[in-house]
């Protein structure tokens, strides 16, 4: 007699299989490498003080002025061409955000709104102000116009579209700033390196809150003044993270003496840049559980 | 025989009107920022503060937060401490003329006495003016080389580029200047020109 085991687990069931790229883990990876690459440079050149000079220089400031941009490959458009429905215009947004900032945003908002002549010397509420109208609209507004008429509607299927398609632009966006930096301000590397991250983090941020506004006016109906009222956000955003960052970067001057606290400043940006995220997300959340139980509702 | 080609395309989507609306808000948006941001930019940039001498009879506006004094042999003069480099500044002075003076006799003084004191001095140009207040004036470009006088700060000589304004009036002639370095001349001009109207003597 011959004994035959039988398991009492029941038959997997199949999942459905979620067939687009999930973002947040990818823009997780993507700044935490961002972060850990800008602060072993700052350490590196700070604390251990090693002094580069020449092509080694120039080599590093190269690779960190690309590192934004060679992540967002790896972890995104990388991670994108093996989903299972990959968002196909990723990659053009990116060259049409590149191209906007480069030859119309950052040349003409410099020239228009000149706000190194004037804004560094205000009192930090009409610092806000000045950068919330000036660059960071100028910022928020590109983003916008790029995602809206290179996706829109046609290749916004879910909301997390959104937020690939504007973090993309954010790299785009900010990969042109860290280059006026490096052209403009010379070559700091520690500087740079901390630029590099405020930047990338700042446009991020900024991204997250266009993305949940054009998210909303794509599938859902909210009031018509929304996406304009998000791109005002994120432009307020510029404006105080820029004004406080700022103000932590450069020494104070006092009686009691004046120390520039750039870690502070890094941290800080970071620290913004997570608490933004996870208000949106918690939105998006939010919003798509809205749908689900709307469509619920509405299946017989 | 007629050949017949069916195209097969995805059908357009229809943006609703609160979509389409949402989108000129942000337009709306944009051009009004565009607007707050140059107006802010203005109120900061061409702020001034009033200034005023009864002795010498002038009244004038500067920029704000440039800084005047009136230890020198001038009756004031004020500077953008915030420049790095070469401090762009304005100058007022006022030179008592006789009867028998033109301003051709001014003119050759002023040349005379800088070709002493400024490096590298040279004439631009000499031109006839007429002040907002329809005032016959002239104005004289020049450039000097202008070197740091702090022995503890290594720096490279400046080429500045001068503008005076010369007035005759009620026997004495006033001598507005603009000093500038010449790369950020003609970017730190338009300042020069609101003093020049708002300057009343």
């Amino acid at each position: 007699m011959s004994i035959r085991s039988r398991t009492i687990n029941p038959e997997e069931i199949e999942q459905e299989r979620y067939p687009f790229r999930r973002v947040w883990p990818s823009i997780i990876a993507e700044m935490a490498a961002l972060f850990g690459i800008c602060a072993a440079v700052y350490f590196a050149t700070r604390l251990l003080n090693i002094e580069l000079t020449g092509v080694s220089l120039l080599a590093v400031e190269f690779a960190l002025i690309a590192a934004p941009i060679v992540l967002w490959v790896i972890f995104s458009l990388m991670r994108e061409r093996a989903a299972d429905i990959p968002r196909s215009r990723l990659l053009i947004v990116m060259i049409v955000s590149l191209l906007a900032a480069n030859a119309i945003t950052v040349p003409l908002s410099n020239a228009l709104f000149q706000t190194s002549a004037w804004l560094p010397h205000e009192a930090s509420i009409q610092r806000i102000i000045g950068y919330a109208f000036t660059l960071g609209a100028a910022q928020a507004v590109t983003q916008y116009m790029v995602v809206y008429y290179t996706t829109y509607p046609r290749a916004l299927r879910v909301r997390a579209d959104t937020i690939a398609y504007f973090s993309t632009a954010s790299v785009g966006y900010a990969a042109v700033l860290n280059l006026h930096f490096i052209l403009d301000s010379g070559t700091i590397l520690d500087v740079l390196a901390l630029t590099v991250f405020a930047n990338q983090a700042i446009s991020l941020a900024m991204s997250f809150l266009l993305a949940f506004g054009l998210g909303e006016v794509r599938f859902a109906s909210p009031t018509p003044f929304l996406m304009a009222v998000m791109a005002a956000l994120s432009a307020l955003v510029y404006g105080v993270i820029t004004t406080l960052r700022s103000g932590l970067v450069n020494g104070g001057f006092s009686l009691a003496g004046g120390a520039a606290s750039p870690l502070f400043g890094f941290v800080f940006t970071a620290v913004v840049l997570v608490a933004v995220g996870i208000v949106i997300a918690f939105f998006f959340r939010t919003a798509e559980r809205r749908e689900e139980e709307a469509a619920l509702a509405q299946s017989p | 025989m007629s050949t017949t080609i069916i195209e097969v395309g995805e059908a357009p989507v229809e943006l609703t009107l609160r979509q389409k609306w949402s989108h000129y808000f942000v337009i709306i948006y944009a051009i009004l920022a565009i607007i707050i941001g140059v107006n802010l930019r203005d109120s900061a940039v061409f702020a001034t503060v009033p200034y005023s001498n009864p002795q010498v009879g002038i009244t004038a506006f500067y920029p704000h937060r440039w800084m005047i004094d009136s230890s020198g042999d001038y009756v004031f003069r004020v500077r953008d401490m915030a420049q790095t480099g070469f401090k762009t500044a304005m100058q007022v002075n006022i030179i008592p003329v006789n009867s028998d003076m033109t301003t051709r006799n001014i003119l050759e003084t002023l040349i005379l006495n800088r070709s002493q004191t400024d490096s590298t001095f040279r004439v631009l140009s000499q031109e006839p003016i007429q002040l907002a207040d329809n005032t016959e004036a002239t104005r004289m470009t020049s450039t000097f080389v202008a070197s740091n006088e702090d022995p503890f700060l290594e720096s490279i000589p400046t080429v500045v580029e001068r503008m005076d304004v010369i007035a005759v009036q009620g026997g004495q002639a006033i001598i507005i200047s603009f000093l500038s370095d010449a790369l950020t001349f003609e970017q730190n001009y338009p300042k020069f020109e609101q003093f020049l109207n708002d300057v009343d003597f």
